[in-house]
């Protein structure tokens, strides 16, 4: 009662009062027959009496119980000493009711002289004087505690059990696991420390935990994911539901418990009862109050059924709140109604291709994005955008599109052609800035009268992709370090093994000069050295044709083999290549195409190779596309043609490119095409290099004859 | 006066014969030895005047070789040859103490005029 307490001149001054004087009339206090005292204290409810002043004239002895204080501490004092009141409205506005109704029933939450904050009910009645002046107000409250305890208990429950329970999309299971509890204490005595260590090295012994754990209760959606029909057959053992690879899940759910975790939330597999095997996503909760019975919440999103969510606004508003609030994946609900104004005006006019007219209408995109409004987001949302709160979710969706244009596109393509819903990973800017790499489900709504709203879940997977890529250009990187280590060993021990005999054919010119510069020249030895530089030239030959036979290695196996498949092989093996060039790729590949018989991995080297070199050959080019087509020829060949769009091929060296150490290359080696020659030509085909003559940059075609047919064939085709 | 004596180790053939001829055809007494080891055991240190020896050879190398004449006090000049281009082999033949280090291929005339100059003392 601060700040609101009435001036005296505003209420009126008045006199000091006895309890006599507002006992109930005829009550005896004229006839003196009851002392003040014991009348009050008969009466249960805490009764007080203020005056004008807000002074306490009584203070009964349920009001020493109910506040803690001794009537003689608060008699005299100002009331709102005494009860540190919250009033439910200003004080200003219940006194102006007292004075003007003679009445006031409400609730205050008071605090006690020990500290402990109580609800009362209260009501207050205005006492006049003979002359129907104010004189003072008598108050009776009552301890309504522990009901609005128990109304907020039975309110937590019809929460968790009607509301999350049962309207949900996800499934959730009430689990009883007194009986993990005592084998875990149990462990615990045994001398076990570190548990997580413990559980990784005795599975069985989890798996022990997850037997002997009961499921209570299940919603709907469990029975549907996880049952045959029969709810009873669901709540026994959790046992055939977890498979031994989500055992840590397990694990962790114990020790998250066991380190008063709210809550734990992972990814995991689930098996239903029929063997059907789910990867969701899933949270147990730990409220204390179902802790306390050894009890726990799991929910469960089956993440493959994502897009089911629209179940959900089949329930009851409420119910979908608290759904949407409590579920802890990261969840947006957005109201689209200007962007349904927009399709269904683009439908009057025709439109099939929703995709192209927004080509078409360039402002559309933008109306688009605009158009979706953000309505609200729950908790997790807020958080894994990196928001400080929820209230700053305001205005369009746009912004959060400022990475993924193309993939808004086909969301509003997929809403035009009444898909029910679409999924896709995006990049998407937090509110701290950061490029978070998120999976993006919206459902689009189908409900009567909700069509404008939808709901957008996103799952943050920026860790798992940035650890994808760390670990792709680790490979890479390693891949790369082996190659140069294994080109250097190369470049090394061919130096020494051609080095030998270009010794002896520099010295044995020499000598045979020495020779000749005799007199008489001694013919017979220049004839010997002779022999000896031809042997050694001879030597030096061997040694290229050795280098080139080892670089290819072993006669080509012999497989019916794709093409086109072994293109899109060489392409996922160059990926990181190409994503760290920047390069585009156009992959032109034919329907259609022959089989060929050769080597599968030879023939990957040579694309992989021949696509390397195209990506080199752009590294100064600021337009970088990188063509691979495959075609039939006219008289039934196969032709694989790479083209780059670098600076081409300077004419005089044309010739040369397949040349063994022939290099234009600053640090090549000059190995790479003549590899390439030799395994094409040791699959019977052709390889040829020429300029573009449709842009600038370099084409190398490659051409192979398609396999023989076999018997069978030969039989069937005459 | 009697030819210099120049004894050429180098497993491969075709080096050795090459060089040896090539000493021949300067007019001095060339000796070729297909390892160290035959070399140590001609016992010819002391009536060398000069040694070829080629670096990366099985058995003794030619590294080795220089601390084993180190280690008997012969004196005699050592070429060292060598066909491997690593930084770290060079650093540890020069380290070793050879009258001069030639890398394959050289010019004959590079040979001769160290040679030459080895004699000279």
């Amino acid at each position: 009662m601060t700040g609101a307490t009435p001036t005296p001149e505003a209420i009126g001054g008045s006199p000091p009062t006895r309890f006599s004087e507002f006992l109930p009339e005829g009550a005896g206090n004229e006839t003196g027959l009851y002392p003040d005292v014991d009348v009050g204290d008969l009466v249960e409810e805490g009764l007080i009496v203020f005056d004008l002043d807000m002074r306490v004239t009584a203070w009964n002895a349920a009001a020493e119980r109910l506040y803690g204080w001794r009537r003689k501490e608060v008699i005299g004092g100002a009331i709102q000493a005494a009860v540190r009141c919250s009033p439910s409205e200003p004080l200003k506005t219940i006194l102006a009711i007292v004075l003007k109704t003679g009445a006031w029933r409400g609730e205050f939450l008071r605090t006690t002289k020990g500290g402990d904050a109580i609800v009362v009910k209260t009501k207050w009645s205005l006492r006049r004087d003979n002359n129907g002046k104010p004189l003072d107000i008598v108050e009776t409250s009552r301890d309504i505690t522990e009901v609005r305890r128990t109304e907020e208990a039975l309110r937590q429950v019809q929460y968790q059990y009607q509301n999350l329970f049962q309207a949900s999309v996800a499934s959730f299971w009430e689990l009883e696991f007194s009986e993990v509890g005592r084998m875990v204490r149990e462990l615990l005595r045994t001398g076990v420390r570190d548990l997580r260590t413990y559980f990784r090295n005795n599975p069985q012994y989890v798996r022990s935990l997850v037997r002997a754990t009961r499921i209570l209760d299940v919603n709907e959606q469990s029975l549907a994911m996880f049952g045959r029909g029969d709810r009873e057959e669901l709540l026994r053992s959790l046992d055939p539901l977890w498979p031994d690879e989500s055992l840590h899940v397990f694990a962790e759910i114990v020790v998250a418990a066991l380190e008063k975790k709210g809550h734990y939330s992972s990814e995991a597999v689930f098996l239903s009862l029929s063997g059907r095997r789910f990867d969701t996503l899933f949270a147990v909760s730990y409220p204390p109050q179902m802790l306390e019975s050894a009890r726990l919440l799991v929910g469960i999103v089956d993440v493959t059924q994502a897009k089911a969510a629209k179940a959900a606004e089949e329930k009851s508003e409420r119910r979908y709140r608290d759904l949407f609030h409590l579920l802890p994946v990261p969840l947006m609900r957005v109201n689209s109604k200007e962007v349904v104004e927009i399709l269904d005006r683009a439908r009057s006019q025709g439109v099939i291709d929703f995709s192209e007219y927004m080509r078409e209408n360039s402002d559309l995109i933008d109306k688009c994005l605009n158009g979706v409004k953000i309505v609200e987001v729950n908790i997790r949302t807020v958080s894994m955008l990196r928001a400080q709160s929820a209230d700053e979710f305001n205005g369009s969706v746009a912004r959060y599109w400022t990475e993924s244009p193309e993939i808004f596109r086909e969301v509003m393509a997929a809403r035009y052609a009444r898909k029910s819903g679409y999924e896709a990973l995006i990049k998407m800017p937090a509110h701290d800035g950061t490029i978070l790499d998120v999976l993006f489900f919206q459902t689009f709504a189908s409900i009567t009268g909700e069509e404008h709203f939808s709901v957008v879940q996103l799952i943050d997977v920026s860790d798992r992709i940035k650890a994808q890529e760390n670990l792709a250009r680790v490979q890479a990187e390693i891949a790369h370090a082996a190659r140069v280590s294994v080109l250097g060993e190369l470049t090394a021990s061919i130096a020494h093994e051609v080095s030998q005999p270009l010794t002896a054919i520099e010295s044995n010119t020499q000598a045979s000069l020495l020779w000749l510069d005799r007199s008489p020249p001694d013919l017979d030895e220049v004839r010997e050295l002779s022999k000896r530089t031809a042997a050694a030239v001879q030597r030096a030959a061997d040694i290229i044709d050795r280098i080139r036979t080892m670089a290819v290695r072993t006669a080509p196996d012999q497989k019916i083999l794709e093409l086109n498949a072994i293109v899109e092989e060489a392409m996922l093996f160059l990926r990181h290549e190409i994503q760290r060039t920047d390069t585009e790729v156009s992959l032109q590949l034919a329907a259609d195409l022959p089989e060929i018989l050769g080597d599968r991995v030879q023939l990957q080297q040579v694309l992989v190779n021949l696509a390397v070199n195209a990506i080199q050959a752009m590294s100064n080019s600021a337009n970088r596309v990188l063509t691979v087509r495959t075609l039939a020829t006219a008289v039934g060949d196969v032709l694989i043609e790479v083209e780059d769009t670098g600076s081409g091929i300077a004419d005089e060296l044309v010739g040369r490119l397949f040349e063994s150490f022939f290099t234009t290359k600053e640090t090549g080696m000059g190995i790479g095409l003549a590899i390439c020659r030799s395994i094409i030509e040791a699959h019977g085909g052709r390889i040829s290099v020429t300029n573009r003559e449709d842009t600038r940059g370099a084409r190398i075609a490659v051409t192979l004859h398609p396999r023989p047919l076999i018997e069978s064939e030969l039989r069937s085709a005459t | 006066m009697k030819a210099p004596v120049i004894s050429i180790i180098d497993d491969d053939e075709s080096t050795r014969t090459a060089l040896t001829g090539l000493m021949r055809a300067r007019g001095f007494d060339a000796r070729s030895y297909a390892s160290a080891e035959a070399f140590l055991e001609a016992g010819v240190c002391e009536t060398s005047q000069c040694i070829i020896t080629d670096i990366q050879m099985p058995g003794l190398t030619g590294i080795e070789l220089k601390h084993k004449l180190d280690a008997i006090k012969c004196a005699t000049p050592v070429i060292m040859i060598t066909a491997r281009g690593e930084q770290r082999l060079h650093n540890l033949a020069i380290a070793s103490g050879p009258f001069h280090l030639l890398r394959k291929p050289f010019k004959s005339d590079a040979l001769i005029a160290w040679v030459e100059k080895a004699l000279a003392g």
